[in-house]
């Protein structure tokens, strides 16, 4: 389902900011991707949305080979996968309700069709209430919320989330992870960059990705991952 | 359909300002350009108000024999470029000139058989059409033509000096028209697409979070497009419809400058013209758009949108 390889990617500056990357997902995973700050997570998943060009390697995600789509593929693309931002990226000329919406606006979704999954999706981060504020006047753990629910309320085949539960106390952030797991349960493959030790310890049993100075280690063997697991993997065997 | 529309009403509500500015200023650009348009259109009109460029005289030679007159009769009644003619007597010219003369003199104009000085001439009116087709090309080759054809006839008189620098005027106040409404046209564009560009640049944030969630361009740039248009159509039309009022108003009022028969002459634009340049006008405005829309893309999406092109 994902699959990056040899992916390297250097800003102006010319540093390497990602290095010989090598990362395999399979359908239906949950992973967790930990590393420090200015480690490389953002810079992978704008790659892995199609925002920022790799400078070699290759990035296949559902089949869309990312280095190579038209703009309009690319948008077909974006629209099979959801994405939480770090900066949540929410519209603040309208309200939650329509925020949350979009995405199935861009679907093509009947009114309702609409009103319905953007309610249940709402209910389920409890933020039914505030359903027509606007998300300027909500609070950052509020905002976040609001991101994660337009994330997963079109039910994508793939999840990607910067840092979601940044912006959250442990109770509100158990609570996403388990509508994170719930949404991964129906079949949706999880990406959650974080660099909340809490959050990890708590969910042992997810796959778990160390980056660091733009390379992936799968967490366990320090090696480096990719070549070293993927025979593994194309035997069907998931070790963790 | 639905989206662009609201989309449209989003963008009018969050910069009425620039929006219902641009309109204004695209309006005026617009009644200009079709005033100067409407001027063009009818300029011999306007101009021929001045003068008597119609107006020739014929001299015949002294003792010219009747017989030659009414072969010049002829000739005139049969030439396409004259709508009517008259012979003017010597008598009549001389009776003419001494009215003149008592005007500015207190003195009696004492001269025996004085009509002996004055010749014979044919008072030609043209066709104005004809005449002024190709730069009184018509007027010039009728006159040589005649004086060709006739040796009893000593000179025709049309008022070269005045007719060159008529003409002068005339083409000097249509290249300044049309350079004019060229100049406005392009200022109507530059507006639009100024609105698009403000629109589109004050909306970056919002333009790249819908593509994050998969809009395509369509979608994301055609209710800009759209709304140039609209912007455009719109202040076309309110152009339009001031001009004709006007129009209305001048052409049905007779005054002093403008007489009856000239205002009869007077025609508004016609309506292929008025399609054509409407036409035209939202042709270039979506172009426009579409080129600012394409140098405010990130160049990432330049490159991709050229790849897609060029396969
Ligand atoms: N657009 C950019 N231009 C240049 N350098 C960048 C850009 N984006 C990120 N970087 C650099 O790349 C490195 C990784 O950044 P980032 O991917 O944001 O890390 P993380 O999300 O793990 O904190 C950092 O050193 C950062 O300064
Ligand atoms: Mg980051």
């Amino acid at each position: 389902m994902v699959s990056l390889s040899h992916v390297y990617k250097t800003y102006v500056s010319g540093q390497h900011v990602l290095k010989n990357l090598q990362l395999e997902v399979a359908n239906g995973e949950f992973v967790f991707l930990m590393g420090p700050s200015g480690a490389g997570k953002t810079t992978l998943f704008k790659i892995m949305t199609g925002f920022e060009k790799v400078s070699s390697g290759h990035v296949k995600i559902n089949d869309y080979d990312l280095s190579s789509l038209s703009s309009r593929n690319m948008a077909y693309f974006r629209r099979s996968i959801g994405v939480v931002f770090q900066d949540f990226k929410l519209l603040y000329d309208r309200s939650v309700f329509e925020n949350v919406a979009l995405p199935l606006y861009i679907l093509k979704k009947n009114k309702w069709e609409v009103i319905e999954s953007v309610d249940r999706i709402l209910r389920k981060v409890g933020l039914s209430k505030k359903s027509d504020e606007n998300p300027a006047h909500l609070s950052g753990g509020e905002k976040q919320r609001v991101a994660i629910a337009r994330a997963l309320v079109h039910d994508p085949m793939l999840l990607i989330a910067d840092e979601p539960t940044g912006n959250l106390d442990w109770r509100l952030s158990n609570e996403i992870m388990e509508l994170f797991s719930q949404a991964n349960s129906k079949g949706t493959t999880m990406i959650i960059a974080t660099h909340d030790q809490g959050v990890v310890e708590r969910n042992k049993s997810k796959r778990l990705f160390q980056i660091e100075a733009g390379q992936i280690f799968e967490s366990g063997g320090q090696q480096p991952c990719g070549q070293f697991f993927k025979p593994l993997k194309e035997a069907g065997l998931n070790i963790l | 359909m639905w989206s662009v529309f609201q989309a449209i009403k989003r963008s009018w509500s969050q910069h009425f300002v620039g929006q219902s500015s641009s309109f204004v200023i695209m309006s005026m650009t617009f009644s200009a350009m079709i005033f100067v348009t409407l001027a063009l259109t009818n300029i011999q009109t306007l101009f021929s108000v001045w003068g008597q460029a119609s107006q020739v005289s014929i001299y015949l030679k002294t003792g010219t024999k009747s017989e030659v007159q009414k072969q010049i009769s002829m000739f005139l009644k049969e030439h396409e470029i004259v709508k009517d003619y008259r012979v003017v007597d010597s008598k009549e010219s001389a009776a003419n000139f001494e009215k003149k003369f008592t005007k500015i003199s207190s003195e009696k104009l004492e001269v025996a058989e004085i009509h002996k000085f004055f010749p014979e001439f044919f008072s030609v009116q043209l066709n104005q059409t004809i005449a002024y087709k190709s730069s009184f090309g018509g007027l010039e080759s009728f006159a040589k033509g005649i004086q060709a054809k006739f040796k009893e006839i000593k000179s025709v008189s049309y008022g070269k000096r005045w007719l060159d620098r008529y003409v002068s005027i005339l083409s000097m106040t249509e290249w300044v028209a049309y350079f004019l409404t060229t100049l406005f046209f392009i200022a109507a564009m530059i507006v639009s697409s100024s609105v698009v560009k403000t629109i589109i640049f004050a909306r970056r944030d919002e333009i790249e979070i819908m593509e994050f969630i998969g809009a395509d361009d369509l979608s994301i740039y055609l209710p800009q497009v759209v709304n140039g248009m609209l912007l455009t159509g719109s202040s076309f039309l309110l152009g339009l419809g001031l001009n004709y009022g006007l129009f209305m108003k001048v052409s049905t009022t007779p005054s002093s400058l403008l007489s009856q028969a000239t205002l009869a002459k007077l025609h508004f634009l016609s309506p292929v013209l008025i399609f054509g340049m409407f036409v035209v006008a939202i042709l270039a405005v979506t172009l426009f758009s579409l080129v600012t829309i394409f140098n405010l893309m990130p160049r990432r999406k330049k490159a991709v949108l050229l790849r897609g092109l060029s396969r």
